[in-house]
């Protein structure tokens, strides 16, 4: 799990193979994972909450980053508060039910606060 | 305060940056006229304050509590080993007249809270929030949004750093970012003073060009520098 493969799959490091999504880690949630790059098995599609699901168990120490919110908004569940998702330079909504597809590369990005 | 036009001896100070294009003895002006709130003036709000003070903005509002550590020193560039066990906020107060005695500095020894926020937010024409507790940053910028301010967010962790600016409605809440303090965000962070040096160094020039008026500021955009890589990257937020 050093190099942040899913075990058995025959990803590419540096590319993202059909049922897989290659998540990038940063901040506090790469130190707690050892990992900047993670990859998660997918199907077609999966909403971002299962990615997130999927995620914690694969690499349990990122669970302390990853706790959901509480409030919803429209009737699903929010990100982690301070969470933001990125796919292509681009924010995605805080959504737990926004869909993220096979092949997809995505940061996972905690806000920080360093100063 | 008010703005008046520039004596010779200000002229001579500030010669080189007159010339940037979009700034001149306009927007020296509007900087010297302005007042910064900095919190707080450790690894990231010292390098801010200390590139704001040498641009010739008129007041800075210092909030910083505590005393100075040891452990301070590899990032902390306004503290000095001489002040250890002396108020922080004090020595990044004589530290930046010393470079610039024409600047105001009011000096707050504490945190900002959601008790002093309003307060503090309200003395101030831009926030560079360079807190290291989501509490502090969420009691600034809910002021900051009631009161209409811009904020600058600067942050670090590590060797990656984010900056972005925020001032609702024409951008995106802070709360929108972070709707509350994070689960396992820690007060203790892994810092190389260079890191926390370089975001806020960022942070002052983000404040410069809003309150001069002068070039894009990072509305609805948010920096990722990441220092192990030396790969940036500018994240649409809308």
């Amino acid at each position: 799990m050093g190099d942040g493969s899913f075990p058995g799959s025959d990803c590419p490091a540096d590319g993202v193979a059909e049922g897989f999504v290659r998540l990038e880690l940063t901040g506090p949630l790469r130190r707690s994972a050892g990992t900047q790059h993670f990859i998660v098995p997918c199907e077609t599609q999966i909403t971002l909450g299962e990615l997130l699901d999927r995620l914690r168990v694969l690499c349990p120490q990122t669970a302390a980053h990853l706790t959901p919110c509480a409030t919803t908004t429209a009737g699903h569940s929010a990100l982690p508060p301070g969470l933001l998702v990125l796919r292509d330079q681009q924010l995605l909504p805080a959504d737990s039910a926004f869909a993220v597809s096979s092949g997809d590369q995505i940061t996972l990005m905690p806000m920080i606060s360093g100063g | 305060m008010s703005r008046r036009p520039l004596t010779d001896e200000e002229r001579e100070i500030w010669s080189w940056q007159l010339d940037v294009e979009g700034f001149g003895e306009a927007g020296q002006e509007r900087l010297r006229a302005a007042t910064v709130l900095v919190s707080r003036v450790g690894g990231v709000g010292s390098a801010a304050a200390y590139e704001l003070a040498a641009a010739g903005v008129g007041r800075l509002i210092l909030a910083h509590g505590g005393l100075l550590q040891p452990s301070d020193l590899n990032r902390q560039l306004l503290m000095t080993h001489d002040w250890i066990g002396r108020p922080r906020v004090e020595s990044a107060a004589r530290r930046l007249q010393e470079l610039n005695p024409r600047l105001e500095v009011l000096t707050i020894a504490d945190q900002i809270t959601v008790d002093n926020a309003d307060e503090l937010v309200g003395m101030a024409d831009c926030v560079v929030d360079a807190a290291p507790l989501f509490q502090e940053r969420l009691a600034m910028n809910d002021a900051a949004e009631r009161l209409g301010r811009p904020v600058v967010e600067a942050a670090m962790y590590e060797l990656e750093a984010s900056l972005t600016v925020i001032q609702p409605p024409g951008t995106l809440r802070f709360r929108d970012l972070v709707p509350e303090v994070p689960a396992g965000w820690q007060r203790r962070f892994p810092v190389f003073g260079a890191v926390s040096g370089t975001v806020g160094c960022l942070a002052a020039m983000e404040a410069i060009k809003l309150l001069a008026g002068f070039g894009e500021p990072l509305f609805n955009r948010l920096l990722r520098l990441d220092l192990r890589t030396m790969n940036s990257q500018v994240v649409s937020l809308r």
